[in-house]
């Protein structure tokens, strides 16, 4: 047996491997969400349509026999604090969504914090739900899909952006390595989404907003199609930007982080 | 003697019930024989439903392969039928459906393996293909099995698979050329540049001298797929494994190159022995390809007689493993000889919720 050019250890071939993703959806219940736009209908309020579509997003990401199998999804809510509104599981799992608490606030550190703090036991917890004789189960880097209006608040003053985003550059650095992909509804904060998005070296970035003519069910449907994009595509140089969803505009580098 | 002739008279002229015991007992036959050819007919459909042996890979092991599936073994492919779902599996019993399709019979011949004599490339953007033939003459003779599956995702999406093979016969070398590419996903023309990467191979490797390096047809082959790209402006990209096959009294040589997670494998003795892979430890679905890198990876084996020489896309190798996964258990049992096509197909299609991506192999078996 003879090697013409010395080639990759062979260690990584010893068992055969199944890829698993862990997906976050997060969102913001903060009053300000709770808020129908001017001359709205408080049941047009943004934080009753998400409440709303959350069940549907995970119908249709069910309908997915690639996520339906291979990913595993995660709800979490926040205000002055987070919650879970659905544990870290496969889809195929029936688990029931909580209902959010009612709170004030806008914490982006508490929960940016918590999935930190998360992250290892959910990874743990795939890992053994997934586990099969002669299959190693690799854990991708996980998906954050954080919808928001973009306006961190926490006791009774607006949290400072270095306060939240330690734990957001925990998050997105090793080990953990998360891509996040901010989603704001129309007359959220441009900068902010794009401070807490990932995207490539080039400056774009997973920021995005979704225009006023939008249908619930429309963005239902784009945060699933991002969500598809996101997973199981053999790529050239790792997945870091997802196209932009039909119904939303990816936000440009705000002016004050171009200098 | 009158009296005694009298008297036997009454006798004679009875009933005589012989002929009609006769034809009773025949017509009871002939409903008996009837009887037992409808219910022979009805078990072997039956059996037919019932006895799938496809591989089929559930959470807690293997499907359990058939009893005498042993080497060259007759009544082997009688046994190797596909696995239907349970749930269906057990109405089609009850109703005692006939699911003859894909269910062979006893009788079954093994079947005529046509010499490869031209360059076959596969490419089924829309549906699953098999290729099987053979090549070189007498104790220096490979036999070829070729398949792509399109994947679930790609089902599911309404969208063309993206892998492509091909298989020639190089006269002057006396030798066999397989390619196996896999277009990335995250580009659309992925499809097109796989199936153009395997095109460049088969032209590169039919017209190699003798003498010449096998490995060294890496390059050329990449060069028709940059420019390719460059010409048609695609959004496309492809791994590439390409490997050179040459009988030899002892077996074969084995070389291969590659670029990218298609792998090659070799399975001899019930054991798989991985030839070329790229895996990824971190979980993420990055990989080198064509036309950005066009540096190949080479190696060159002996593969005694009885070895199995596979390439395949990460689909499908990503699923064998050298300390026995599951897939690879399963084949190394069911590999000792090559299936029919139609069961090669079905294996390379092998049921399993976590493996949703298009599939490829080329299987050579060294004989």
């Amino acid at each position: 047996m003879t090697t013409q050019q010395p080639t990759a250890s062979f260690e990584g071939a010893r068992s055969a491997r199944i890829r698993t993703y862990l997906i976050y959806i997060v969102l913001d219940t903060s009053e300000s969400m709770r808020t129908p736009a001017r001359g709205a209908a408080p049941q047009d309020a943004p934080l009753q349509h998400f409440v709303n579509l959350i069940p549907r997003m995970l119908r249709d990401l069910a309908d997915s026999p690639v996520i339906n199998s291979i990913a595993s999804v995660g709800v979490l809510a926040f205000n002055d604090r987070p919650e879970v509104l659905r544990p870290m599981t496969s889809l195929v799992q029936a688990v029931a969504i909580g209902k959010p608490r009612l709170g004030y606030g806008t914490d982006y550190a508490s929960v940016l914090k918590f999935m930190v703090e998360q992250h290892p036991k959910d990874v743990r917890a795939v890992n053994l739900g997934r586990a099969r004789e002669g299959l190693t189960v690799d854990v991708a880097r996980p998906w954050v899909f954080f919808i928001t209006d973009g306006r961190p608040y926490a006791r009774s003053a607006n949290q400072e952006t270095a306060e939240w985003m330690v734990h957001r550059d925990r998050l997105v650095n090793l080990p953990i390595g998360a891509r996040i992909a901010a989603i704001g509804l129309p007359g959220a904060d441009r900068d902010t989404l794009w401070e807490l998005a990932t995207g490539d070296d080039n400056g774009s970035r997973n920021a995005f907003i979704s225009d006023r003519r939008t249908t619930p069910r429309e963005l239902s449907g784009s945060v699933v199609d991002a969500i598809q994009q996101s997973i199981g595509m053999s790529t050239s140089a790792g997945m870091l930007t997802i196209e932009s969803p039909v119904g939303m505009r990816r936000i440009d580098r705000p002016r004050r982080a171009q200098g | 003697m009158r009296r005694a002739e009298v008297l036997t008279e009454p006798a004679r002229a009875g009933y005589d019930l012989g002929p009609l015991v006769g034809a009773l007992l025949f017509l009871i036959a002939v409903f008996a024989l009837v009887l037992w050819l409808r219910r022979r007919r009805d078990r072997v459909v039956t059996r037919s439903v019932q006895t799938g042996a496809g591989v089929m890979l559930r959470e807690g092991g293997t499907s359990r392969p058939p009893k005498q599936a042993g080497a060259g073994s007759r009544s082997a492919p009688s046994q190797q039928r596909f696995r239907l779902p349970s749930a269906r599996l057990g109405k089609f019993a009850r109703l005692g459906k006939p699911v003859r399709g894909l269910a062979f019979g006893p009788s079954r011949r093994r079947p005529t393996e046509p010499v490869l004599t031209s360059a076959v490339l596969i490419h089924g953007p829309w549906f699953h293909t098999v290729y099987h033939g053979c090549g070189g003459s007498g104790g220096a003779r490979v036999v070829i099995r070729a398949a792509t599956v399109r994947g679930v995702a790609h089902a599911f999406d309404g969208t063309p698979a993206q892998d492509a093979c091909g298989i020639t016969w190089n006269q002057e070398r006396q030798s066999l050329i397989a390619a196996v590419a896999d277009g990335l996903g995250s580009k659309p023309d992925s499809g097109d540049v796989a199936h153009h990467a395997v095109a460049g191979v088969l032209r590169e490797g039919q017209r190699l001298a003798t003498g010449k390096d096998f490995a060294a047809i890496l390059e050329p082959a990449a060069g028709h797929v940059r420019r390719f790209v460059e010409k048609n402006q695609f959004s496309g990209a492809t791994t590439l494994v390409l490997s050179e096959i040459r009988p030899t009294p002892d077996g074969a040589e084995v070389t291969v190159s590659a670029v990218g997670d298609s792998e090659a494998w070799f399975l001899h003795d019930g054991t798989w022995t991985v030839l070329h892979h790229e895996r990824r430890s971190d979980g993420e679905n990055v990989t080198r390809h064509l036309p950005s890198q066009a540096r190949g990876r080479a190696r060159r084996v002996r593969v005694p007689h009885g070895s199995v020489v596979v390439l395949a896309s990460d689909g499908f190798a990503s699923a064998l493993g050298m300390d026995g996964s599951p897939l690879g258990r399963e084949l190394a049992a069911r590999w000792r000889q090559p299936p029919p096509p139609v069961e090669f197909l079905a294996q390379v299609g092998f049921e399993d919720e976590y493996f949703t991506d298009d599939r490829t192999a080329v299987a050579v078996w060294i004989r």
